[in-house]
Formats: C-alpha cells, structure tokens, sequence
C-alpha cells in the first residue's frame, strides 16, 4: 500500500515536472510572441487615438482621427479600388483550383510529378523581382509589351499601359498571370489527395463525366481549403499593399491607391510623419479584414 | 580639465531632462574639444591652425580609432568613390585612425529604417548622411549631437583664423533653415557637398543631337523658349522631356513656383515676423486664416504653366520613377532630364551615341505670366543635407575629437577642391576654386530672390497627397479650381495641426522657449563661448517671435 502510494506520489511529481517542464518550454514563444506579434499590434491601436509623428507630438486626441479619416477623401478612393482588387482577387483563385484538379486528374505520375514542380518553380523567385520585371514590362517606351506590339506591326494597340489611370488598375491584376498560386495549389493538391478513393470509384460507377465530378465532387471536397485560401486572399488584400507600393506607388494619381499603402504613405511617405493617423487607418483595415473574413467563414460551410 | 569636469557634473545633474541636456552637451563639447580653454576664440593647442597654416589636425596619436560613416552615396555613383578617396587620404594622414565607409541606398525608406533601428539600439554609425526632415527627427529624438560647439572652434584644416563655421560658404546665416528645424534650434550636420553656392533650380540635361535635328540653334534661356523647344522637339518626332511621377512632380512645382511674385505671402503679414524661419509657418498660418484662399491666382498661375508644360513629357510619365525617368534620356528616348550634379559623371561615363549638355533652368518672363518675378531664388542657406554626429559619442570623447577632426579634414579647402573635381559638387567652403563642369550648377547672378520672400505655393506645399493630386490634374480633364481645391482641404487640415502643435504647451513653442531660456541661463552661468551664447539667444528670439505669431493669428481660430 505504502509503496502504491510512494509510487504515485512519484507520478504526480514527475508529471508535475512534465508539465512545468512543458511550460517552461512553450514560455519563451508566448514571450517572443505577445512582445513582437501583440505589443506592436496594441501599440498601434492605442496610437490611434492619438496625434502622434514619433517624436515631439504625441497628444491624446480620442476620435479625431477616425473622424478626419471618415471626412477623407483620398481613403474612401483607396476603400473603392481596394474592392476592386478584392473582387478580382476572388475571382482570380478559380485558375488555381480549376489548375489543380486538372493536375490531380493525371494518371501518369510522372508527369503529375514534373506538374507539380512546375507549379512550385515560381515560389523560390522573390515576389518583388516577378512585379519589377512586369512594371518593366509595362513601360510604354522600352517595355516588353508595346515592343512585342511594335513588331507584330500592331502600333494602333500600344498603350501607356502603368501610366494610363484608366489601366493601371487592370495592369495591376493581370500581373501574375495565369494567376495559380503556388502556395494555394499545394493546399489544394494536399487536399484531394486525402480524398478517399472510393469516392472516385463510386462516381465512375454512377457514371459522372469530368465536369459532373469537378462540380459535385472535387469543389464541395475542396471547401476547407478554399476557405482557408479564401481566408488569406482577403486579409492580404484589404490590408497588404506591397503590389501597389512596388509597382505604382499608388498611381497614376490615386488610381491604384489602396488603404494598406495610404497607411503606410501617412506614417513614413511624407515629411510630417503621422504615425496616429496611420494607426487609426491600420486599426480600420484589421476590423474590415476581420469582419469580412468571419461573414466569409460563417456563409461557407465546408464537408466534413 | 576643471572646467570639463564642471561642465560634466551639470550635464549629469540634469541628465533626466533630455533637451536640456543636449544644449548642455553641446557647451560640454565646445570645452572638450578647445582643449578645455573654454574660450572659442582661442585656438586649440595643438591645432596647427594657430599657426595659420592647413595641417594635420589634432587627435590624440596614442590610442587606435574605428570609424564608421554611413551615406547613401554607393560606391558606383560620383559622389561615393571622392568621399572613399577622401577618407583613405585622411587615414594616411592618420595611420591610427580607420574609416568605414558603409553604404545604404535610399529606396522605399530602406536608409531611415535602418537608422531608426540603429539609434534605438545605439548601433547607429559614428556620423551619416541625413537630409533635413530625418535631421529633424532624429535631433527632436535626442540621437544626434549638437555641433554648434564645434562649428565655433578653428578648423584644423583651414588656412585662415576664421571659426570652423565660418569657413562654410555663406557663414552662420548659411545654416539658419537648419538650426531652425529641430526642436533645439542647433546646428546638427556639417555639409560636405552640394554648397550654399549652388544653384538651388536643377539644371536641364539635353541631348545635343535632338536639338541639332530638331533645329534648335540657341539654348533655352526663358521659359517662353525652352516651350518653343519643346514644340521643336515633338515636331521632329522626340518626347521633349523625361519626366517621373515623383521627385520631378517636387521639382517642378518648386522651381517654377518660386520664380513668381516674392513676397506673396510674407506681405500678408507684419514686417517683424518676415524672417526665413517663420517662412513655413507664415505660410500654414496664410491657409488657418484664410489670408490665402484656395483659389490663389499665383498658384493657380503655377498649375497652369505645369500643365502646359506637361504635354511635352514622354509618355506614361506618371507611372515612372526618377531611374526609369534617366534611363529613358540615357537611352535617347527622350530629349532632356531635369537632374543635378550628382548625375554628371554617371552620364559623362555611360551616354553612348550622342553628346550631352546642361540648359540653365530658364526663368519666367512676363510674356509667360504677370506674376513672374524674372529672378531665380537666391542661393545660400539651401543646406537640404548634411552629415551629422551620433549622440553616443558624446560619451568617447577622444573618438568625437577624431569624427570632428575628420569633418574639418573634409571641410577644408584642399579636400573640397580634390572633392568638388572628382564629384562634381560645389564646394561647402568659401575660396575654392570650381572645374568648368560644375558651373552650370552654380547660383548665377539671376539668383536674386530672398528666401524669406521665395513663393513656396502653400497650398502644394502643405498636401499630404501633393504629388498624387498634381498627377490626376495632368493626366485626366480635372480643372485648376478642382485641382486647388482638393489641395486645399488637405492643407488646410494639415495648417490646423502645425498650428495645434506649435501652441501646444508640452511639445509645442511654449516648451521649447522654456528649455532654449533654461539653457542660455545655464550657458551663461557657465560661461560657454561668447558664440554659442549668441546663438542660443538667437535661436530663442526667433521661437519668442513664432510663439507671438501663433498666438495672434492662430490662437483665436483653434478656440
């Protein structure tokens, strides 16, 4: 009896041990995490109700600054070509799955496997070097496009392509043509895979063709990866802005301007730095990203 | 060695309080580095100065130095390898003494991010090149020594018996734009190129061989002509200009604004609160009262003779950044690029096929508007940049000796003469002797407009959005009233809080008269050079004099 005891006594402290052992080794994490992933995130939300340029101005100044940014034009033109981004952004992830399951479809493995390498080749090139070669591209005097035009004698069809308001969005979204995203893609591979087989053989039995078994088979199966997809090409879009900063600094004009980069072009894009209001633009965009991400998550209901 | 010592235990006294420390700092190095005679008239002991004579400075020769410096010009561009040569000439000079020369581009922010991490860490490199608005912030933030003490010391390198500051070209009035931005009203950089002489209007590079086809036989000299060359230009079948989206929407606005009607704002006010320093302010405090409408007629002016220009920039301009913008010109795309000095030898070395010249900014006549002044401004008290001292080494003082010593090496005429040749910048000091191709951006004797009265277009200047709205006007139907007014409500937002800011009693001018009284009261108690009195005392005045024009004009408004 007494040795059971002892016995157990042991386990409780040796589990005890465990576990603070376990803590002690999650703690630096959740350090590092709340001092590099959260303080800066607060910070921000706390700077935004202040006047702030990062150095002698710091006041308190409640809602002034939402209230300058709803009176502000420039941000509601940034809100309206972000939407636009975000639609086309939307759409363009039907090239990915579509891709995919096309991919998947491939008996020969082989050739699934060179695809697949294929697929991913695009993800070791820096992103900025695949938006400054399109932004060369694009140049209306010695770019790609209106040279290739100028030799198939198709002059009529030169554009000034970045330089055209009226284009510069539309140049935006075709950059990354055909539009499949690596990362997406492997997402969506890992998905079907662990699709059970007899699925496939039940709908051959039912006799479903290729486009029956994409509709109601491969995109319902999908749904967890499309929402997590989903998920990220919204939040990305509302708040990024690296495209835009890189490409067209948010021009010609305000054409290509959108929120993430008018936050950013506040706080460091000037010489009166407005670190405030720019915190008051952030806090915005990260409660538009939420709130749009949980409608998104909420209305698609994935097969368990 | 007492007095050091003293001076020490003040600074240390107050150590909490941060700005009054930073002037305290500065008397403190004015001791050190006189070699603790605390009489800035008097020449260091060593300094060979004394004698009259350029010399080798005067550094302790026993202990070893690492340097490092930090600038933006990289080691392909003109200014980058005479800035190395400098340095290697000064390590001969100094065998105990090694120089790092680092170099961080500009782009997307990249040089600031890098200081800003830098200073907070207290990593940042012993001196850098830092233009005016990060000079602001980085002194407002305590991170860069004040060096009014040291510009008052003789320069080791110097021929003459004259104080380091006045060896600059326009003197002490030449640093007053810098002194009046940050909160200490102190000199925080010491200019090495580009000098007070240049011409503050960028010139034009043009391409000979267009002008000769297109059958331009006579360069520009007015604004009137270098149209009529643009129209020759096209009519020959060349884009006239390669223009960019961003530093030449800047440029342009600037240079062609401030040839119009001085002393348009600055006469909507008192004759006392005309100075150069409350020039910015004069100009938010215009748009707060109203003084300046959004329908201005000599901004208007302005956007208009923009616009017309730009019908004669290449295509897609706006979508274009200042690299691409070159390479258009370099490559014979286009007939000129608007650039400066620092751009001469990458063409002298890299246009192939065709001879390049330099056209004068032309100046606006009368037949181009009634509001032209036909006067360029003046040149002089236009240092945009310089270098400047990290704080820290306030705390070596042997190490600031040798970064000052360092600084006057550079700064003295025979360095700025093998500089000026190699880089093809005007010198920073008086009494040098220029190469033919740094002429052309030199200020002529057209540059006669006052600072004070230059035309600065407040309602451009005071857009956070400036460069976006100027592109929308130029590249779609939106007329010069729409144009203005979408600058208006942003200006006059932004004119609101400069003026909140300036009264506002912790931040704001009220703070800064406190801490500008405290030290000159404690300098005098000290008794710190006669120099650094006065300019203390000067720079308090002129915070006195722009405290009273807040209060009388801005003050009412923002009850």
């Amino acid at each position: 009896m007494a040795v059971q005891s002892a016995a157990r006594g042991q386990r409780k402290k040796t589990g005890r041990i465990g576990r603070a052992a376990g803590y002690g080794f999650v703690l630096p994490a959740v350090l590092f995490t709340v001092l590099f992933e959260y303080y800066p995130m607060l910070d921000g939300i706390f700077h935004s109700f202040y006047r702030w340029n990062g150095s002698t101005v710091e006041k308190f100044v409640g809602l002034d600054n939402f209230a300058e940014i709803f009176r502000d034009g420039v941000f509601w033109t940034s809100v309206k070509n972000m939407l636009f981004f975000l639609f086309f952004q939307i759409v363009l992830m039907i090239p990915t799955i579509a891709a995919c399951i096309v991919l998947f479809r491939i008996k020969n493995s082989k050739m699934q496997y060179v695809y697949r390498i294929l697929l991913c080749v695009p993800m070791i090139i820096p992103g900025i070097v695949t938006m400054l070669l399109w932004q060369f591209m694009y140049n209306p005097q010695y770019g790609f496009l209106n040279q290739l035009l100028d030799v198939l004698g198709l002059q009529q069809l030169q554009q000034l392509w970045l330089g055209d308001p009226a284009l510069a969005k539309w140049c935006l979204i075709f950059i990354g043509f055909p539009w499949i995203g690596t990362i997406a893609a492997l997402i969506y591979l890992a998905g079907l895979q662990n699709v059970d087989g007899s699925v496939w053989d039940a709908a051959a039995i039912d006799g479903a063709g290729p486009v029956k078994k994409a509709l109601f088979i491969e995109l319902p199966l999908l749904k967890g990866q499309f929402k997590l997809n989903l998920v990220t090409v919204l939040a990305g879009t509302v708040t990024g802005y690296g495209l835009q900063l890189v490409v067209t600094n948010g021009g010609p004009g305000f054409a290509t301007l959108v929120p993430g980069l008018y936050m950013y072009q506040r706080a460091f894009g000037s010489g009166t730095s407005d670190y405030g209001y720019a915190s008051a633009v952030g806090l915005i965009l990260f409660v538009i990203a939420l709130a749009i991400s949980a409608i998104s998550i909420k209305y698609i209901r994935s097969e368990e | 060695m007492n007095r050091l010592r003293h001076t020490k235990k003040i600074v240390q006294k107050h150590k909490s309080r941060g700005m009054r420390t930073a002037l305290a700092a500065a008397v403190l190095m004015t001791a050190a580095l006189s070699g603790c005679s605390g009489n800035a008239e008097e020449p260091a002991p060593s300094s060979p100065a004394a004698g009259g004579q350029a010399g080798e400075g005067s550094i302790p020769a026993d202990k070893s130095f690492k340097i490092k410096v930090m600038s933006w010009q990289g080691p392909q561009e003109q200014y980058g390898p005479a800035y190395n040569a400098a340095f290697d000439e000064y390590m001969k000079l100094h065998p105990n003494v090694k120089i790092e020369h680092l170099y961080q581009p500009l782009a997307n922010n990249g040089y600031d991010k890098l200081l800003d991490t830098q200073f907070v860490s207290h990593e940042a490199p012993d001196a850098m090149q830092l233009n005016k608005y990060s000079m602001r912030k980085y002194a407002d933030q305590d991170y860069l020594a004040l060096l009014d003490g040291p510009m008052q010391q003789l320069s080791a390198y110097n021929d003459s018996a004259a104080r380091w500051v006045d060896t600059f070209a326009g003197g002490e009035k030449g640093f007053t734009t810098l002194k009046s931005f940050n909160k200490y009203g102190a000199i925080t950089s010491i200019p090495v190129d580009g000098g007070p002489g240049a011409n503050p209007v960028q010139p034009f590079y043009y391409n000979k061989d267009m002008f000769d086809k297109a059958g331009i036989a006579e360069l520009p000299e007015t604004w009137a002509e270098l149209i009529e060359a643009c129209r020759k230009l096209e009519a020959a079948g060349f884009d006239a200009l390669a223009a960019d989206g961003n530093r030449f929407m800047q440029w342009i606005t600037t240079y062609v604004g401030n040839q119009l009607e001085p002393g348009h704002v600055p006469g909507l006010f008192e004759e006392k609160y005309r100075i150069p320093e409350l020039k910015g302010d004069m100009d938010a405090i215009a748009l707060l009262t109203g003084k300046y409408k959004a329908d201005n007629p000599v901004e208007a002016a302005e956007l208009a003779i923009i616009k017309d220009f730009s019908q004669y920039w290449q295509d897609g301009w706006a979508a274009v950044n200042e690299d691409q913008a070159k390479q258009a010109f370099l490559l014979g795309k286009t007939a000129m690029y608007m650039s400066g000095n620092w751009d001469y030898s990458y063409f002298e070395q890299n246009v192939k096929g065709f001879a390049f010249g330099i056209i004068p900014f032309p100046v606006i006549t009368k037949e181009t508007t009634p509001f032209a002044s036909e006067m360029l401004p003046v040149a002089g008290d236009q240092q945009s940049y310089g270098w400047s001292v990290n704080k820290d080494l306030e705390n070596d003082p042997d190490k600031l000796k040798v970064v000052i010593d360092l600084f006057q090496f550079l700064t003295g005429k025979e360095t700025q003469k093998k500089m000026s040749d190699a880089g093809v910048f005007v010198p920073v000091v008086s009494g040098v002797s220029t190469p033919d191709k740094v002429k052309p951006f030199i200020a002529t004797a057209n540059n006669k407009i006052p600072t004070v009265d230059i035309f600065s277009g407040p309602l451009f200047a005071l857009a956070n959005d400036n460069k976006a709205i100027l592109q929308v006007y130029l590249t779609t139907d939106e007329d010069t009233a729409g144009t203005m007014e979408r600058l208006h409500q942003q200006a006059a937002t932004n004119a609101r809080k400069k003026a909140s800011d300036a009264l506002d009693a912790e931040g704001g001018v009220p703070n800064q008269i406190e801490i500008l009284q405290q030290s000159l009261d404690k300098q005098k108690a000290d008794n710190a050079p006669a120099a650094v009195v006065q300019s203390t005392t000067d720079s308090l005045n002129v915070a006195k004099l722009k405290l009273e024009l807040y209060k009388q004009y801005a003050e009412p408004l923002l009850k």
